[in-house]
């Protein structure tokens, strides 16, 4: 058991250190490399406040329970899960949040992770001010 | 003041309701959500216990299974209850379980401790074991030659039948040594979107003659067709039996994975039941009133206090909320001690439960409540509530997973807790 500890500490020991050395070498990596790909990416920050509504929307379980509760064609499921995970997909949902609104007092009789639906309603809204404002209109 | 309530709305807590409705006991159910129940895949798990059973090939009764799970588990509630309670519980229960989805569609067969475990398929491409199944899930007959069309609607994510044909067909080799022939039977039909909002479209008829219509054509010389799990929620019994007019075959659905049809359509169909037996629905119970040695009314979320001769604590396990896990994990509405295969809870700490070798499957996946003979919950070795009674899952120290149990379970100790519980009738807490 020793052994096995003290070998998994040698080998993450040993990576790091040939990581180190590497960069002595190296022009690729580092944060600005890093900072560049995001920015070429232009996703916008998260904001403060957003990682408590996903902390709170992230307890859905997939169950699928709460499609069970909305009409015609209609699956809330996915709605939810996306606007957790999948923040670019905001704009897509945006017809979606008054929709989620209007459901959520159902949803929340069914839903057994207790997902609160007004609050992914609400993230979706924030999402698609944030992005309107990130991204031209004219999609260049 | 009610002379039951009732902390639960799946099978178990319904079971329990109307055990002590049809006792003549006054009866309140509270639930906070939908749970387990609402998610079960259209078979009823009774007992089976591949484990404990190496040789599948040799008959074995539900009594063999339960005495199996008895001899090796003394905490699961069989073996807490012993094999008679337990087959007496669990017959009743199931009798009112029938009495309860009469008309409803999802009828089950007479159920005997005598028969065997069946051979289902499903959604993933398995053959599953069970003790029955609703009818829409029966009818495929695994065991004999036959030339059966799998399903495909266009885009359908959740059911692919190339590959259901190739599984189911290789389980049921396995399990039984011979399986019918499955082809897939592609269809130009929309399978788009989520399962639940594809059935509550076949609820029309006209969508259903659509459906018909292509299969009629692309069906022909079959013996029967495996369909997913989707033929209508509201109207369930009138879209299968419109589609295998149509078709002049049989027509078996298989057993749903997530999102589950045939779960939402068995919670609606308990509901439905609990109402007309004259269950009173209460808000969600979030605080109890004690006086050390029994419980003398609750506190609901929008603050109401109700009183109960008797309560039956049906409230599942993670999934439903019976148990919540902050600095420990504990049952949610009594603070009840929690129990695992491997002993008490409080006191291990994560790192414990983590590196523990257990037995049946991770520790906190036997998590509950212990309970004695009578089901009454134990804390420090005594009975903690005098007039409070445990259905369900939220009794712990077992898997439902390792000896397929849940809904055995649930209909012996519901039944059990609410007749117990309505036998309490009258006396003043």
């Amino acid at each position: 058991m020793i052994l096995r500890f003290l070998n998994a500490r040698f080998v993450l020991g040993l990576a790091l250190m040939r990581n180190l050395v590497l960069r002595l070498f190296t022009r690729r990596g580092g944060a600005k490399a890093w900072l560049g790909t995001i920015a070429r990416e232009r996703l916008a920050p998260t904001a403060p406040q957003a990682w408590r509504h996903y902390a709170a929307s992230s307890r859905c379980i997939g169950c699928g329970l709460c499609d069970s509760v909305a009409r015609d064609n209609e699956a809330p499921s996915e709605w939810i899960l996306g606007v957790a995970r999948q923040a670019e997909d905001a704009p897509l949902a945006q017809d979606k949040a008054v929709r989620l609104r209007a459901l959520a007092e159902a949803i929340a009789k069914v839903c057994p992770a207790r997902v609160p639906t007004d609050e992914v309603a609400g993230i979706i809204e924030d999402n698609v001010r944030m992005l309107a404002a990130v991204i031209p209109r004219d999609g260049g | 003041m009610l002379d039951v309530l009732v902390v639960g709305g799946g099978l178990a807590g319904a079971i329990a309701a109307l055990v002590a409705r049809q006792k003549g006991a006054s009866v309140g159910l509270s639930s906070r959500s939908w749970g387990a129940t609402a998610m079960s895949t259209g078979a009823l798990d009774i007992a089976y216990t591949p484990a404990l059973s190496p040789v599948q090939r040799t008959p074995r009764t539900l009594t063999d299974h339960i005495k199996d799970i008895i001899a090796h588990r003394p905490r699961h509630p069989y073996g807490v209850l012993g094999l008679t309670v337990t087959e007496s519980g669990l017959s009743q229960g199931y009798d009112v379980l029938l009495n309860a989805l009469a008309g409803t569609g999802l009828d089950l067969p007479p159920l005997s401790m005598a028969q065997e475990n069946s051979g289902l398929a499903s959604s993933l491409g398995t053959v599953l074991p069970a003790a029955t199944a609703f009818a829409s899930h029966r009818g495929l007959p695994l065991r004999e030659p036959g030339r059966w069309g799998v399903l495909q609607m266009a885009g359908d994510a959740y059911f692919d039948a190339g590959r259901l044909a190739r599984g189911i067909a290789h389980d049921a080799l396995a399990f039984y040594g011979s399986s019918p022939e499955l082809v897939p039977v592609p269809l130009r039909f929309s399978g788009h979107g989520p399962s639940l909002a594809r059935a509550r479209a076949l609820d029309d008829r006209a969508v259903v003659d659509a459906l018909a219509s292509e299969l009629v054509v692309k069906a022909k010389g079959l013996s029967g067709l495996l369909v997913p799990p989707v033929l209508g929620l509201a109207r369930h019994q009138d879209v299968r039996r419109w589609l295998s007019e149509a078709t002049g075959m049989p027509v078996v659905e298989a057993l749903a994975h997530l999102p589950s049809v045939p779960g939402v359509r068995f919670q609606l169909a308990l509901e439905a039941a609990l109402k007309a037996a004259g269950v009173a629905r209460v808000d969600e119970v979030v605080a109890p009133r004690t006086d050390g040695q029994r419980v003398t009314s609750v506190v609901t979320r929008d603050g109401l206090e109700l009183t109960a001769s008797a309560y039956v604590l049906a409230s599942g396990r993670f999934i439903a909320g019976g148990l919540t896990w902050t600095d420990h994990c504990r049952e949610a509405l009594f603070d009840l001690p929690v129990v695992t295969e491997l002993g008490l809870l409080e006191a291990d700490s994560p790192h414990k439960i983590v590196r523990a070798k257990p037995v049946e499957s991770h520790p906190l996946m036997t998590a509950g409540i212990k309970v004695n003979r009578q089901l009454q919950p134990i804390r420090e070795a005594r009975v903690a509530y005098t007039n409070v009674f445990a259905a369900g899952m939220i009794i712990g120290g077992f898997a439902s997973r390792y000896a397929l149990c849940a809904d055995g379970v649930a209909l012996a100790t519901g039944f059990l807790a609410g007749q117990a519980a309505a036998a309490m009738r009258g006396e003043v807490p």
